[in-house]
């Protein structure tokens, strides 16, 4: 069912980390069981360190994973711009059906309308 | 190293019941309807399986008629048995944490205008036979209450609710699916019961539903008349016999299979219990269950994480899939707190399972309940 990729997303997150954060925000998808939070360290608008905390099915964690290695290093205007396709890329997973992958892109966004 | 623990799904047919099966697809391959040698001999082994499976639930011969499996057998019995005897409606009695193969049935006879009480269990995910009791009315015409529950493994109180239901003329059929093969039960404290083959070591596709002889029920579909015109359909030999060895195999181990079983469900227990913030779901369960919750983990990761390192388990819990399934309905009608029926894993073990695969398996099991806490 799930890529070499996806394995490598879950199994082996990177980004599953503490950071020192300046910009933070939570989604939780209570009908699912599913709660991420996205943690980012912000200079000058770029994205400087990212990281993830994350309770969930097996594609919140991966996703949560591939989200922040899509937006580590990235300027926050283009961070806006990531939608559910990037993430589904990233993923190596492309079954529709599952809406769950919305979390950390959510959370995300709501961490930078934070920022000044 | 794979580890199969996923017995409540489905099992490895037996060895001895693969060489036997295939016996009949090669060299007793008629068609056990037909009047010629190869038929006739077909039929034989057909017969004797019948037989052998009626001395098994300690029943008749008659009584028992081959299916396709599981959920056949559940339509044909809860159907065939209102179409027989109250077409134009009544009340029937059954659970919230029965099989779809009774549970959609139940809700489909209520849009046709049947009157359905669903029992909820209790936490420890039972139905009392108290609140089968209170549930009776003056029209109460059938019952119909699963025997193990596939999910957790619990042993319904059957015996006590088959004295009620006697008491009051109240027919009761039983899918017994998960608890054929499993515990030893007598069929006749039911009028009818619902059982698979792939769920005790025989192949996939049959099944059989035992209705008592003083039953009267009718077929919910139509054809050559096979099965005493029950069941219209060839006759699935090699699955027919392959049930019978199969429980003939299970009947002739069963001492020493089901010690080696508990056994090894304890030392799953125990090593469990060293794991803090969980919660087993259900008691009083049958020797191959254990559906448990991990605190700050969602059930789905966490056979995911055991899948991607050999092992198969199953969760419930998902948010979406082909089935479309989402929340496990058993759980949520024991009453539990989110985080145990979101976090729920069924292992269900097998009698062909090691002290080797349990050792790896619970290896690997904390290894990944920390990693996935450790995420949260």
């Amino acid at each position: 069912m799930y890529s070499e990729k996806f394995k490598q997303l879950f199994m082996y997150p990177r980004y599953c980390k503490d950071i020192e954060y300046t910009h933070t925000a939570e989604v939780v998808y209570p009908e699912h069981g599913d709660r991420v939070r996205i943690f980012l360290k912000i200079e000058n608008y770029i994205v400087k360190d990212v990281a993830f905390k994350a309770v969930g099915c097996p594609r919140v964690i991966a996703a949560s994973e591939a989200v922040c290695r899509l937006v580590d290093g990235k300027h926050i205007n283009d961070v806006k711009l990531l939608n559910e396709e990037h993430v589904r890329d990233e993923m190596e997973f492309h079954d529709k059906n599952f809406t769950c992958i919305n979390a950390p892109i959510e959370a995300v966004k709501k961490a930078i309308t934070k920022v000044e | 190293m794979r580890v199969y623990l996923d017995h409540a799904a489905t099992t490895r047919v037996f060895d001895e019941v693969a060489q036997e099966v295939m016996k009949l697809f090669t060299q007793f391959y008629g068609n056990a309807s037909s009047t010629h040698s190869h038929g006739y001999e077909a039929r034989r082994f057909y017969e004797e399986a019948r037989t052998k499976i009626a001395k098994h639930l300690n029943v008749e011969p008659d009584e028992i008629y081959f299916t396709s499996g599981g959920t056949e057998s559940d339509n044909i019995a809860i159907r065939g048995f209102l179409r027989a005897n109250f077409p134009n409606g009544g009340h029937i009695i059954t659970t919230q944490i029965e099989h779809p193969a009774v549970l959609e049935v139940a809700k489909q006879l209520e849009k046709e205008g049947y009157e359905v009480t669903y029992l909820k269990p209790t936490e420890e995910g039972y139905v009392t036979p108290d609140d089968f009791r209170k549930a009776i009315r003056k029209n109460t015409v059938l019952a119909s209450i699963m025997w193990v529950n596939n999910e957790t493994g619990v042993i319904q109180p059957i015996d006590e609710i088959s004295k009620i239901a006697r008491e009051h003329g109240i027919v009761l059929h039983s899918d017994a699916v998960q608890a054929i093969g499993k515990i030893r039960i007598d069929a006749r404290l039911v009028d009818m019961l619902s059982a698979s083959g792939h769920k005790f070591y025989a192949p996939k596709g049959c099944g059989f539903l035992y209705v008592s002889r003083s039953i009267k029920i009718e077929p919910i579909m139509y054809g050559g008349g096979h099965e005493r015109g029950l069941r219209s359909g060839t006759e699935n030999v090699p699955g027919a016999h392959g049930m019978a060895v199969a429980l003939e195999l299970i009947e002739k181990n069963y001492e020493a299979w089901s010690e080696k079983m508990k056994r090894l469900k304890e030392k799953i227990i125990d090593a469990i219990d060293s794991i803090p913030d969980h919660h087993i779901n259900g008691s009083n369960t049958i020797f191959s269950h254990i559906n448990v919750s991990f605190k700050g983990i969602h059930g789905e990761s966490l056979a995911t994480a055991l899948d991607m390192c050999g092992i198969s388990v199953s969760t419930a819990s998902a948010c979406a899939s082909h089935h479309g399934k989402g929340r496990s309905h058993v759980l949520e009608a024991m009453g539990l707190e989110d985080w145990i029926v979101d976090g729920a894993i069924r292992i269900s073990l097998g009698y062909d399972n090691s002290e080797d695969e349990i050792d790896y398996f619970l290896e690997v099991l904390q290894r990944e309940i920390s990693r996935l806490r450790s995420m949260s």
